[in-house]
């Protein structure tokens, strides 16, 4: 999953915890769940309005004005008044006290409902989770069952057999109700296992079960309260509908079922009774709703950690001088100009990609290089007008084949596919799993060509040949699952191709394929290139590949490029002390028996980008002169260009 | 095609067969008994007795069951305690009512709701937060409550539909419509609700898939990328929310033609839990289990059209 969204962009890399340690816990000084959920207003109001209803119906003999069976028949059908504040219905008891008395009988057996759902569902969902295979399926199915049975009508029957025994029916609807329940903690045991169990334990050689445990107890807790929230709303909606038909406890006792019925039956004289009596329960089923819904925001932000509210200044004019020059419009088939994008909103808006340029030219592969939230993504996205709408493009234009496009507008009107196409990092991902292979190619050479069904198919066909499948017609019958990685790949690109655009954005298109089917497909990239004269945006982080196909490279650093070199030159001699450390971090130049040299830091977060050069902190050449200010993207006599202030030095240092 | 409905249905008959033994073991274990109901309170010990044996309730428990199993199986699930009424008959007399208030409800808050869903996805903003808030309010909302208010604004305030009663079809087809839209349209509404927000989030998560930005990046036009390409790959949610608001439905009935007086089956079994009248009970119990697995059915068979992925498993 490549998408650049703003938390990939600028989190930082979370390093793998070590074995054996114990569950990532929140910093220290992060507040704690309690205090998060106090800052959501909403959720605070509907809470506190629960906690007085319930403390005001436990407590309704005390606090109710007037008694349980207290009927005052001079008031009787009055509205409401300073004596009787929610009016007084036709027998002339008080709605007011009525609905706190009546709170405990149907609140009661509600919240035993919700204790049985609990009790029930989360050690279901945990045993399918933790045991997953035949278990997990054959609670799947059960739970199936179960939920397939219209609970009203069964609750029916069980009222039939204890006649208005709320307790015992809704007993029974916690049963019924459990599924949910459950099938949210197996989702997050399951998830647990996934990530956990190949990031820790695999690795450990440790016991699955008690890694999971860990990392599920602190998952659960919040997830199973905010699942169980909604359970309380339906609980009370289904037993308030029970309590209305009669089912419930007999009048005189009050329930808020039976005081909607009361209601009704004075519907054409005194329609307003219906107000306070149903309005109480659809209040407080949305004072639920919105409790659980400011715990579940709570709780994903001990994940995600709160967003950052250092403000950041805006670029200094300064910066803004420091501009690299902008290159001539007719340099390449794709130009690329002042490209500044930015993520978030308000004070939380950082800039994730700051003043990118870069250009391609027909028949040239430029490889766009840098670590994982370098901006070399967004920038590649940006290019083809497809950033997700969270993302900002402050300035920016691109030029394609001769025309300009500026990139600010709301979604650009950029000729993709035709003009401009792109292929990416998870194949099989990329290709919509509802359309065979067949339909997506006729689909796309029809958008692009205009050509009718038939001689649509005959292109997919020459398409899918050109990309190098054999046996083209059985798979164009195939569906996206069918197709293996590098079979998949060869699609996108047979796709990309359909309506012979001029430039081909690639976004680490062999980085999930096996290092077999890479060579295929680069070599696939490079016949299509010379026959068509492509020009390909390739962004990556493989040296290897750079190596194998590549003409130049643009190396990105922390949202800006900060080196421009032919790939020749760039491994002969970077000038850029981050182009030189990500090139002794490639693992595939080791030689045996050498020291795998690490690139140590990481890339800094947008919001921590220092006022100097970026790179400062990692960079064994610093000195306080780079921190002092912006550092300009130098063009060298040579033509290469590097944002570095110690160049010279750089290149001159051996490796 | 067929093999696939058969082996549905294969899966459909423990659950029905699990459906009938918990009601009727719950029927058995109960205090009382339908004979006790049926003698009155000022029955003699062996008028009672007379009565037990008669109605076969003196057999051992898996005796009874397989009784009524096998009655079933020929369509015969016995006569009611009340009114002696064969359950079979008068629950399909009834049957028509509650299919003409729950199909209709069913197919309109869907599509209304995948409408409302998709737009709300599409264009996003504060209509995405409109929908988010609509769907909070109309889930809490109690159906009979809704009703309730369709009927003060509806039939009394402004007499556009009759509060109460059941036209037949046959009768007149407008007074029919009329009979059936406020007990429509008061479970439209919770439907609506539901199924918009369920689009939504599903749509949103399509929206967000890279196969979306792949079809972005081909050029296809927003609109077919929602209309048809996202809202295909988010059927399976959709799909499996209609299934659960038709079993939802089918449980709102029983409110619903109450408070509408429609003769249908929701309405026999509140009398019938009012009464005891356990057959007729188990009877309904029983045809909404059946219902409920045909439409499962329906939108399986939907859904494996959709999705060629399950369709070839």
């Amino acid at each position: 999953m490549r998408a650049p969204t703003p938390t990939e962009a600028s989190a930082p890399v979370t390093p793998v915890p070590a074995a054996g340690e114990a569950p990532p816990a929140a910093p220290a000084r992060r507040p704690g769940l309690l205090r998060r959920f106090l800052r959501k207003p909403g959720a605070v109001v509907a809470a506190a309005f629960l906690l007085l209803l319930t403390l005001a119906c436990v407590a309704a003999p005390v606090v109710a004005p007037y008694g349980e069976s207290e009927a005052i028949l001079a008031d009787a059908s009055s509205g409401p008044s300073a004596a009787h504040w929610l009016g007084t219905d036709n027998l002339g008891y008080d709605v007011f006290s009525r609905l706190l008395y009546g709170g405990a009988n149907t609140l009661g057996p509600a919240a035993l409902s919700v204790l049985i759902a609990g009790v029930v569902g989360v050690p279901v969902g945990m045993a399918a989770g933790f045991r997953a295979g035949r278990l997990d399926r054959i609670v799947g199915w059960v739970l199936d069952g179960v939920m397939s049975i219209p609970s009203t009508i069964f609750l029916l029957a069980v009222l039939a057999v204890f006649p208005h025994n709320m307790t015992v029916a809704m007993a029974f609807f916690g049963l019924l109700i459990s599924p949910p329940v459950a099938r949210v903690v197996r989702s997050v045991v399951l998830g647990v296992r996934a990530e956990q169990y190949i990031d820790v334990a695999r690795v450990s050689g440790i016991g699955d079960a008690g890694i999971i445990w860990r990392h599920v107890r602190s998952k659960l807790a919040g997830v199973v309260v905010v699942q169980l929230t909604l359970v309380a709303g339906i609980s009370i909606v289904a037993q308030s509908g029970l309590e209305f038909l009669g089912l419930g406890p007999q009048p005189p006792a009050p329930t808020w079922g039976n005081l909607v019925s009361t209601a009704a039956e004075s519907i054409h004289r005194q329609p307003w009774l219906l107000v306070p009596t149903g309005g109480v329960i659809a209040l407080v089923v949305i004072a639920l709703w919105f409790v659980g819904d400011g715990l579940r925001d709570a709780l994903a932000e001990r994940w995600q950690g709160p967003p950052t509210t250092r403000g950041r200044r805006a670029p200094a004019p300064a910066e803004t001088a420091a501009r690299s020059r902008s290159l001539p419009a007719d340099a390449g088939v794709l130009v690329l100009d002042g490209l500044t994008v930015s993520f978030g909103d308000g004070a939380d808006r950082h800039p994730v990609v700051q003043d990118v340029a870069l250009s391609v030219a027909a028949g040239e592969t430029v490889a766009l290089l840098g670590e994982s939230g370098c901006g070399k993504s967004v920038t590649a996205r940006a290019a083809a007008g497809l950033l997700p709408s969270t993302a900002h493009v402050d300035a920016g234009t691109v030029v394609l084949d001769g025309t300009t496009y500026d990139l600010t507008g709301r979604g650009p009107d950029l000729p993709r596919g035709a003009g401009i196409a792109m292929i990416f990092q998870e194949p099989v991902a990329a290709l919509d799993p509802t359309l065979t292979v067949g339909a997506l190619l006729t689909g796309s050479v029809r958008r692009h060509t205009g050509v009718d069904r038939k001689a649509a198919r005959e292109r997919a066909l020459e398409l899918v040949r050109q990309v190098g499948i054999r046996d083209p017609e059985s798979v164009l019958r195939r569906y996206p699952h069918e197709l293996s990685g590098g079979m998949a790949q060869r699609v996108c690109i047979a796709r990309a191709l359909a309506g012979r655009p001029k430039v081909l954005v690639a976004d680490e298109p062999t980085t999930a394929l096996d290092v077999t089917v890479q060579q295929g497909v680069l070599d696939l990239l490079r016949e299509r290139q010379a026959e068509t004269g492509l020009g390909i945006l390739f962004v990556t982080h493989d040296w290897g590949v750079v190596a194998d196909i590549a003409t130049r490279c643009v190396v990105m650093y922390a949202g800006q490029v900060v080196e421009v070199a032919g790939v020749d030159d760039l491994f002969a001699g970077p000038r850029h002390p981050y182009s030189r450390g990500l090139m002794a971090a490639n693992p595939a130049a080791a030689r045996p028996g050498e020291r795998l040299t690490a690139l140590p830091g990481r890339v800094p977060a947008p919001a921590e980008w220092p006022r100097g050069c970026r790179f400062q902190a990692r960079c064994p050449f610093a000195t306080e002169e780079c921190g002092r200010g912006p550092i300009p993207l130098t063009t060298c006599a040579d033509g290469r260009q590097v944002r570095c202030i110690r160049w010279e030095e750089v290149a001159g240092a051996g490796s | 095609m067929g093999m696939i409905v058969l082996r549905r249905l294969a899966f459909a008959v423990p659950l029905l067969f699990a459906v009938s033994l918990v009601t009727f073991t719950l029927i058995a274990i109960a205090p009382g008994d339908a004979a006790r109901v049926l003698a009155g309170p000022e029955a003699t010990p062996a008028e009672y007795e007379e009565l037990r044996r008669e109605l076969g309730l003196d057999a051992p428990f898996l005796v009874q069951y397989w009784n009524w199993l096998s009655g079933a199986l020929q369509g015969d699930l016995g006569t009611s305690i009340v009114n002696g009424q064969d359950v079979a008959l008068a629950l399909n007399q009834r049957l028509g009512v509650t299919l003409s208030i729950v199909i209709p409800a069913v197919v309109i808050s869907s599509l209304l709701g995948v409408l409302i869903g998709c737009i709300s996805a599409h264009r996003g903003g504060w209509l995405g937060r409109l929908v988010d808030l609509a769907a909070v309010v109309g889930n809490a909302l109690p159906t009979f409550w809704i009703a309730l208010i369709l009927v003060t604004l509806f039939a009394v305030t402004i007499p556009l539909f009759p509060a109460i009663g059941y036209v037949g079809l046959t009768e007149s087809p407008a007074g029919w419509a009329r009979s059936l839209a406020l007990p429509v349209l008061s479970m439209v509404i919770g439907g609506v609700a539901g199924t918009a927000k369920q689009t939504r989030d599903a749509m949103l998560s399509g929206l967000a898939a890279e196969y979306t930005l792949a079809h972005r990046a081909d050029g296809v036009s927003e609109l077919a990328v929602v209309y048809r390409h996202t809202l295909r790959n988010s059927a399976a949610p959709i799909l499996a929310m209609v299934g659960l608001h038709f079993v939802g439905a089918l449980g709102g009935t029983v409110l619903v033609e109450t408070i509408f007086g429609l003769p249908g089956l929701g309405g026999l079994a509140v009398s019938a839990a009012a009464t005891h009248d356990i057959p007729t009970l188990q009877g309904v119990v029983l045809y909404f289990a059946v219902l409920v697995v045909l439409v499962n059915l329906v939108l399986d068979l939907t859904y494996r059209r959709i999705n060629p992925k399950v369709a070839l498993r």
